[in-house]
């Protein structure tokens, strides 16, 4: 058995305290007159990655460009960035691919 | 890392006004005669703590709890006026700090600067604490 210490995928932005990947897809059902599922066909997966770092000062895209984190490359449907008076400042950033989407940054 | 730190922070209070010719020493350094001390002696000690760790766990920034105590003798100083001067001055020092010269790391802020309770050292001195949490960062 091998355990991973530590953040070992890259992107996002700042030093990484944290990266995470979620999975999910969507799903049609078909029932019978009961109203037991009987049928599942997934029609559609999203991919998602969120990064959160310390932020060191670098420059910081707007949602809707296009980013890569661990192994998900997609478009940034969140980004904030806070600042605390007991805290180092910390930058969040999510990105989003469905399926084999081809992606198209805000213009 | 911490002695540093204490390092700095002692060669920084050797620069103001109120500890200039005092002793003022890092409490890892044992080497003052008390005789030799004219009754006052500032001894900064210190202690960290990870506050932020890089990706790998390994922390790239501290909270160092510094301790200043400001030591008179109780015979030099009856009324206490030598070491509540100093500590009102340690007080302000740490409250004023923006900088220390650090090599290999930074100061980031300051996160509090409070005093404790008058404490007996020993049988003559009397301590009058100010304690300081500077956080400090690795350079890059």
């Amino acid at each position: 058995m091998s355990l991973t210490f530590g953040v070992t995928s890259t992107g996002g932005y700042g030093v990484l305290q944290s990266v995470s990947k979620t999975s999910t897809a969507e799903i049609a059902e078909a029932r019978d007159q009961l109203g037991k599922v009987t049928d599942q066909k997934a029609y559609s997966k999203t991919n998602e990655a969120t990064a959160e770092g310390v932020f060191n000062g670098e420059s910081i895209a707007d949602a809707g460009a296009e980013l890569t984190i661990g192994d998900v490359t997609g478009l940034i449907t969140n980004v904030s960035k806070s600042e605390s008076n007991t805290d180092f400042q910390r930058v969040s950033v999510t990105v989003q691919k469905k399926d084999a989407a081809t992606l198209s940054a805000y213009s | 890392m911490i002695t540093k730190v204490i390092d700095a922070v002692v060669a920084a209070l050797k620069l103001q006004t109120a500890f200039t010719g005092k002793n003022v020493v890092p409490s890892y350094d044992q080497s003052l005669d008390l005789d030799d001390s004219d009754g006052v002696i500032i001894a900064v000690t210190g202690a960290s703590e990870a506050a932020i760790a890089g990706a790998d766990g390994r922390p790239i920034a501290w909270n160092c709890n510094i301790s200043l105590l400001a030591c008179t003798h109780r015979a030099v100083d009856k009324n206490g006026s030598v070491r509540k001067a100093l500590s009102e001055a340690a007080h302000d020092f740490f409250m004023s700090l923006d900088s220390l010269i650090v090599t290999g790391y930074s100061l980031a802020g300051v996160t509090s600067v409070r005093e404790s309770e008058t404490s007996v050292i020993g049988e003559n001195y009397i301590a009058m604490p100010c304690l300081a949490s500077l956080v400090i960062t690795k350079s890059t």
